[in-house]
């Protein structure tokens, strides 16, 4: 038992007397919330504990931990050991239990009737977090006291300064959906089906927020660094995070609803539950394996399937089945629905969320799906596209339509006076698009509806900030809403795409771009680049677009250049380089293994070994028979443990030709040698790239930033609001 | 009945509608070789690569192959496009596409090639 195990231990046994207290708590005993608070509080320092205890762990590279082998090495930067930490399953666990419980804690300050049992339910995910991490957790050793003298490392994928920071983002967004869950559970409970709403709306926008900050990351990430061409794939990851966004924003519209007009009171309760089911659905498709023959990014299956599963029943279980419960019991609207209202509106909002969430939920099940009817397969990502560009266009038009009615009844003449501006703007939009060659009538609507719902929102996002800035920042969202969408419809419909073979030295000609391909090039981290001279009508470039080969993935890794303009974005992503010898990689030798390469016979005898400080030396004692001679060669690779970069002193055969280490597996006890005769063949090297550009794509970035700042505006007004609830005494 | 319900049960129908029908049309099965055969739309087949035999054109970007599946059975695949990189090491090849005289002719290659990351943290994973 290790200090982690035991912090793992603490914080579970803390879970469940928390729980047990604030149960108690919840039924009347108001002397159960004071040890309730205080196992609460033993279970947050023990995860904070066991948090730091993971990181120094990975720092000081203690290999006996199976976590820290498997996921970090000595060649590693060290600002990636810090995002190791959420490179493996185990480890996010444990993340997405330190954040839960931390937005706990500030629940747990909130001085009111709903806060104890709220507590309960959120305790619950902690109890089979903390279950999770006790059983399979990071602190587990290897078995017979077994210490792998290095790591295997990170996926270099995963080496990348977004991956320091996008993971926490996108499961602190994740996490913060359970206090939504409980705020609600515990209304039920309490059979408060009015006064919840005000206290949970700062949450769900926070989740809001937090959500699209995360996926808005993965992005950027995706489009500066993965090469794939775009900002959004489909990919089931980012699927899963997708749909619970939906419908937690689809719980922020109804909380607004209801807190005007008092309606909405069922469906609210529903989306709450639905938004944590579906953030637990989502874990469960993407790190159970069931998956993994179909996303570039799921995790190992590690036999959690049972525990992801039966984690997802109980909310499943919990949630739906106090709100069947309450059904009856739960009022039905204070005022109904109004037919042509703002709040009707913002339902039919609603539903649009819910299809497209319920549709994309879908698509990312389609191998569980078809595999009740045969063979498991899946959809191809132009499903997405296909059935949320519709519920897109309705999208437009309601965001356009909503913010120019009001509430409860809206006459039919001064909603046409207000809306004829917006409608003539929306086909001024509509003819500047067919003007530069949009023809389809799907787009077309699309960009229809974004440019209406873009200049209603001008409009009344004006008038609201003149009124005061809490008037005019849900509007101004709406806004980057807008701009969004027309940069989506633009960047990832109309841009032209080629794929061209570039012989080295050679001129080519794409998309009306001259690219002369001169060469690879390496640079200070020892990562590949090709340089390619590119003549554009606007601008003459040097693109860099990154391609070097990963010990690691056994493959390729790919970066593309981007080089920006106001307009448009020209992107060029490297596809294969060809006639690049795999062999110049170097020739593998077993220890005591003899092989013959050109002229020359080399044995491999053993590794001298030096750790220093902050340097760990290997020397390659070799034997090199050549010409009738044996000559010892001893090239030597030292490995910075700071950086990482590796310096290679190459040894010298009689001839002058050098032998150099190109790398050093320690587990296996083999080294890769540069041998002479195998250099690069310089001649011959053709680059395969993708040249595209990608029109609108600064609307795409200037649309979520205005869109996340409002968000985030929307969370302090909302926490201003709640500051004005007058004072329960808690557990009344 | 009230307009914003009639939109609704509009909006519903054709999400469903839409839903069923871009499903149907971009659902891809994998596939035995004998089905591919005889099917006409967009399917997934998966193999190993029969033998070294192929013919690997990078300048035209043409490449042809032999796929052998699990039942030893093979299937002479067609492709045109950037020629995914360590082809010929691939563990498992999987083909999207249609079958026409004759031939598999592919749009989509995904290679899977041996990754010691998966294989060593599966290892890795299980304790003893």
């Amino acid at each position: 038992m290790n200090l982690g195990q035991i912090l793992a231990w603490v914080a579970f046994a803390a879970s469940l007397a928390a729980g047990l207290s604030f149960m108690a708590a919840m039924g009347g005993r108001d002397d159960a919330l004071r040890p309730a608070r205080v196992a609460y509080r033993i279970q947050w320092l023990a995860l904070l504990g066991a948090t730091a205890f993971l990181w120094y762990i990975l720092f000081t590279h203690q290999y006996q931990y199976q976590y820290v082998a498997s996921y970090t090495s000595r060649a590693m930067p060290l600002r990636y050991v810090y995002s190791a930490f959420w490179g493996g399953q185990e480890g996010t666990f444990v993340l997405w239990a330190l954040i839960t419980c931390t937005l706990g804690l500030v629940l747990m300050r909130l001085k009111h009737a709903l806060t104890a049992p709220a507590m309960f339910f959120l305790n619950l995910p902690l109890v089979m977090l903390g279950l999770v991490t006790v059983m399979r957790g990071p602190f587990l050793t290897f078995p017979g006291g077994r210490v792998p003298m290095d790591g295997q490392g990170l996926n270099p994928l995963l080496q990348d300064p977004w991956m320091t920071i996008h993971p926490p983002v996108l499961f602190t967004g994740f996490a913060s959906l359970a206090v939504p869950f409980a705020i609600a559970m515990a209304a039920l409970v309490r059979r408060d089906y009015d006064g919840w709403v005000k206290v949970v709306l700062p949450w769900a926008v926070l989740s809001t927020a937090v959500l699209a900050t995360g996926f808005i990351m993965g992005g950027v990430w995706a489009y500066k660094v993965l090469g794939w061409g775009g900002y959004w794939g489909w990919d089931p990851v980012e699927n899963g995070s997708f749909i619970p966004w939906l419908s937690n924003i689809a719980l922020v519209h109804g909380l607004l609803v209801q807190r005007v007009t008092g309606s909405l009171r069922r469906t609210n309760f529903f989306l709450a539950v639905t938004s944590y089911v579906l953030v637990l659905y989502a874990s469960f498709l993407t790190r159970s394996g069931v998956l993994a023959d179909f996303s570039v990014h799921s995790f190992v299956n590690l036999g959690l399937n049972g525990f992801l599963l039966s984690f997802l029943f109980l909310v499943v279980i919990v949630g739906y089945g106090a709100l069947i419960l309450r059904l009856r019991d739960i009022p039905g609207p204070a005022q109904p629905l109004g037919n042509f209202s703002r709040e009707s509106m913002m339902w039919l909002g609603q539903l649009v969320f819910m299809l497209m969430c319920a549709l994309t939920a879908v698509g990312m099940s389609a191998p569980l799906i078809t595999r009740l009817f045969g063979p498991p397969s899946n959809v191809q990502t132009s499903y997405y596209n296909l059935v949320n560009a519709p519920l897109a266009i309705a999208m437009g038009l309601l965001l356009g339509v909503a913010p120019l009615m009001r509430w409860r009844r809206q006459e039919a003449r001064p909603f046409l006076t207000a809306v004829l501006p917006a409608l003539l703007a929306a086909v001024g939009v509509t003819l500047v698009a067919v003007a530069l060659g949009v023809r389809e009538p799907i787009p077309m609507a699309v960009l229809f509806g974004a440019g209406f719902a873009l200049a209603a929102n001008a409009v009344v996002t004006w008038r609201g900030f003149r009124a005061g800035w809490k008037h005019g920042i849900a509007y101004l969202g709406h806004l980057g809403a807008a701009m969004l969408l027309i940069g989506i419809v633009a960047s990832s419909n109309y841009g032209r795409s080629v794929q061209v073979q570039l012989p080295e030295g050679q001129e080519r000609t794409a998309l009306g771009f001259r690219l002369r391909f001169e060469g690879m090039r390496q640079d200070r981290d020892g990562k590949d680049h090709a340089m390619i001279a590119v003549n554009a009508p606007e601008r003459r470039f040097e693109a860099r677009p990154y391609m070097f080969w990963s010990e690691f993935n056994q493959g390729y890794m790919k970066k593309p250049h981007i080089e920006r303009f106001v307009t448009h974005d020209i992107y060029i992503s490297p596809l294969d380089v060809v006639g690049d010898d795999p062999a110049e990689k170097g020739v593998w030798f077993e220890k005591g293994e003899t092989r013959q390469v050109g002229q020359v016979k080399y044995t491999f005898i053993d590794f001298d070994r030096q750790m220093g400080s902050d340097m760990v030396r290997i020397a390659a004692r070799l034997r090199a028979e050549i010409g009738g001679r044996t000559v010892p060669v001893r090239p030597v690779l030292e490995m910075n443990t700071q950086s990482g970069i590796p310096n290679r002193i190459p040894d010298y055969l009689p001839g002058g030709a050098s032998v150099e280490i190109v790398s050093v597996d320690p587990n296996t006890s083999r080294v890769a040698l540069r041998l002479p005769g195998m250099g690069r063949s310089q001649a011959g090297t053709i680059l395969a790239v993708e040249v595209s550009t990608k029109p609108f794509i600064n609307l795409v970035w200037l649309g979520a930033i205005v869109m996340l700042g409002s968000v985030f505006m929307s969370v302090g007004r909302r926490v201003l609001d709640l500051k004005r609830i007058p004072v329960v005494p808690p557990a009344a | 009945m009230n307009l914003k319900v009639i939109v609704a049960l509009a909006l519903v129908v054709i999400a469903v509608v839409i839903g069923v029908s871009s499903f149907n049309k971009t659902v891809t099965p994998y596939i035995s070789f004998a089905e591919a055969r005889i099917s006409s739309g967009l399917v997934q087949v998966n193999g190993v690569l029969a033998d070294k035999q192929y013919v690997l054109e990078q300048e035209e970007q043409y490449l042809s192959f032999r796929l052998r599946d699990a039942h030893g059975e093979v299937l002479p695949v067609e492709y045109r496009g950037v020629i995914p990189g360590n082809f010929d090491q691939a563990t498992s090849i999987v083909a999207i596409g249609r079958y026409q005289d004759g031939k598999f002719a592919a749009e989509q290659l995904l290679v899977k090639c041996p990754s010691k990351y998966q294989a060593e943290a599966e290892t890795a994973g299980k304790p003893s």
